[in-house]
């Protein structure tokens, strides 16, 4: 056959199978409606994971993390048992190789130690960071304040304490707390500082053990000049993993030992967060696929029993079987495509209308902040449910339409049209 | 060379756990320009031959032969392929596809043709013309009369020039009126485009249309001939034409 009538045919058949669909309205509509309910469920279940990691990911960036980590080689692995051993070399050096990268917003030096913090008869321990206060205030945009100010940046004895912390040992904006630590030379050092404030971020964890000190007053007590870590923060957090690979170019270049750690190896939670949630999703989708194709399925074997003679009288006057197998497998495209778009309208229309009201939510595990979550609608969810909908559309078509096509010409016309 | 040419026809059915002897050993020959009637009681498998010569259906035994092609061994495409070449279908309960209207549904058959859309629609309206159906082309089914259907389906089955045309008992739904018409309609095609029809039919009065009558029992060709009432002096013969211009001219419009 010329091709223009493979054309003929295959608009006609097109033909047959968009009019057929229309032929048992309600029917269609429930089909739809079914096809359309998984593409919903798939875009706003999938908005409101890909918003709750994005929340997490950027709590987790904005509490302490950073983009970027930037360390003396070994560092990660050895120094918390050595710390002095692992002070970048040069830092002002490493800090301008850094600056000049693109994407790089801003870089904050930090030095952490730990140690016991006393207040009256009441002593505990800390983990602590003497940090850049004003550069710091820019990165922790999640740290939130629960009490008092933030560090400033001409407050020498100033501290801010995480809120378990804090209550542990029974201080208030105002008290004064000693720490206590050891210094390079191993001797034990001590300083007054006076708490300035009680902050809190997303990890309860975190904020059981954290206190911040600026910089200088944490290298005069540990009698130390030294950095330990520069934290990175960038325009976007996209791009972190193509500024990793070039800082580290860079560095392999000019011979430093600097290593670096990106916020994804290690932000251990989120990791954990990430991976739950989208085991669950992956059961989810496998239950709307199922739902998908079973509505599909019932509706077209229906819709072939209804039309038998039709099959019949199709085959008898000249079709072959593959025309037949073509009609039906059209026909579950097309309900694939109509019922996918109507998932997409209705999906995107109620993402908007949900996150516009927001849908509040409890403290995530391990954390102590209550939050909005919304939902995000984006590329790779709308082109996953119209995938869905098409190709569950088509493979629940194949059985019936194979059956429609294997149809005894004589048996199938004692159907009455 | 017959057109249709059947040799010892078998064909038996598995109806629960008693075979049916529906064809045993029927021969037949159908040359081009026949209007053949095959009649007989339910049951009495006229529509298994009609299924046989249409290719829709296979014999157990024996041969079937169309247009001087043998059918035995053919796959299901070359089958499909010798029913749009050379088959057309009129079915008792009309069989139109619902969804298309009557011009589509005469064309569905000329989608298998080398033709152009033009081509395709022009011998389509050309059909329904020669059934008097030129101007419902644009109707779908279910807004047309029973007769009006079953005309159509006569227009798509002639649409595609077939060497036979095939009819399990076209006016069975039809009411005798209309039926009648029916039967004139297509005896005046195959007057006047000498295409070869064959049909089936229980009803006596169809019957009398038929130039050639085979009659079927159980399976067996009982008699072959033309259908001829007791009338020694030719008066009856005469009336009948009569009257069938009567009707003709009565329903011409009313179809």
């Amino acid at each position: 056959m010329p091709l223009s009538t493979h054309a003929a045919t295959l608009l006609q058949t097109f033909r047959i199978a968009f009019r057929n669909i229309f032929r048992n309205k309600v029917r269609t509509t429930i089909t739809l409606a079914a096809i359309a309910f998984g593409g919903i469920s798939l875009i706003l279940t999938g908005g409101f994971i890909r918003d709750i990691f994005e929340q997490l990911r950027e709590a987790t960036i904005h509490s302490q993390l950073g983009h970027l980590q930037v360390y003396r080689e070994g560092f990660y692995e050895k120094g918390t048992a050595q710390p002095f051993q692992y002070m970048i070399p040069e830092p002002e050096k490493v800090r301008e190789t850094i600056v000049a990268t693109p994407s790089v917003s801003f870089v904050t030096p930090r030095l952490e130690f730990s140690g016991l913090l006393s207040s009256g008869e009441t002593t505990t321990s800390f983990l602590a960071q003497g940090v850049d206060p004003a550069m710091e205030k820019r990165l922790g945009t999640f740290v939130l304040m629960g009490e008092g100010d933030y560090l400033s940046a001409g407050d020498r004895y100033g501290a801010i304490l995480g809120r378990g912390l804090a209550a542990s040992i029974n201080v208030k904006v105002g008290d004064t707390v000693t720490l206590l630590t050891n210094t390079r030379a191993g001797s034990i050092n001590a300083i007054q500082v006076k708490v300035r404030g009680i902050f809190y971020t997303f990890y309860k964890e975190y904020d059981d053990r954290a206190l911040k000190i600026p910089l200088e007053t944490a290298q005069e007590l540990l009698q130390h000049d030294g950095i330990q870590s520069l934290v990175v923060v960038l325009k976007r957090t996209d791009d972190t993993e193509a500024v990793r690979k070039k800082l580290a170019a860079s560095f392999a270049e000019t011979r430093q030992p600097i290593e670096i750690k990106s916020w994804t190896e290690l932000a251990e939670f989120y990791q954990k967060v990430v991976d739950l949630y989208s085991r669950q999703f992956t059961v989810i989708k496998v239950i709307i696929t199922i739902v998908v194709i079973l509505s599909i399925g019932n509706t077209m074997s229906m819709s072939i029993y209804e039309r038998t003679g039709e099959i019949g009288t199709v085959m008898a006057i000249g079709s072959r079987r593959r025309s037949v197998l073509q009609m039906f497998l059209l026909e579950g495209l097309v309900l694939g495509i109509l019922g996918g778009l109507a998932g997409l309208f209705l999906g995107i229309l109620l993402a908007q209308i949900i996150s516009f009201i927001g849908i509040p939510m409890p403290p995530a595990p391990g954390s102590t902040v209550p939050y909005t979550a919304r939902i995000q609608v984006y590329p790779g969810i709308l082109g996953f449910a119209l995938g869905l909908s098409i190709v569950t559309s088509i493979i629940s078509s194949i059985y019936p339409s194979l059956k429609a096509s294997r149809l005894e010409i004589v048996d199938a016309l004692r159907h009455n049209v | 060379m017959p057109v249709v040419d059947c040799q010892g026809l078998v064909r038996d059915y598995a109806l629960g756990k008693t075979i049916v002897h529906a064809l045993r050993n029927v021969s037949l020959s159908v040359d081009e320009g026949d209007f053949l009637a095959i009649v007989g009681s339910s049951g009495s498998g006229k529509t298994t031959l009609l299924n046989m010569i249409g290719c829709i259906d296979t014999p157990d035994g024996g041969t079937v032969s169309i247009d001087g092609q043998p059918t035995g061994g053919l796959s299901s495409d070359d089958l499909a392929d010798v029913r749009s070449q050379k088959i057309g279908f009129i079915f008792q309960t009309f069989n139109l596809i619902p969804v298309l209207s009557a011009v589509e549904n005469v064309e569905y058959p000329l989608l298998r043709h080398r033709l152009s859309s033009k081509e395709r629609r022009d011998r389509a309206l050309h059909a329904l013309e020669m059934v008097e159906l030129g101007h419902v082309g644009k109707n779908k089914p279910n807004e047309l009369s029973g007769g009006q259907r079953q005309r159509v389906a006569i227009a798509r089955a002639l649409a595609v020039n077939p060497r036979i045309v095939l009819a399990d008992e076209p006016t069975a739904n039809l009411d005798h009126k209309t039926g009648l018409n029916i039967l004139h309609l297509m005896k005046r095609i195959n007057k006047q485009a000498g295409t070869t029809f064959i049909f089936s039919t229980h009803d006596p009065k169809v019957m009398e249309l038929a130039e050639r009558l085979v009659e079927l029992e159980d399976g067996e060709i009982t008699t072959v001939g033309t259908y001829r009432r007791w009338d020694p002096t030719g008066a009856l013969a005469h009336l009948s034409h009569h009257i069938d211009d009567i009707i003709d001219n009565m329903f011409e419009h009313e179809y």
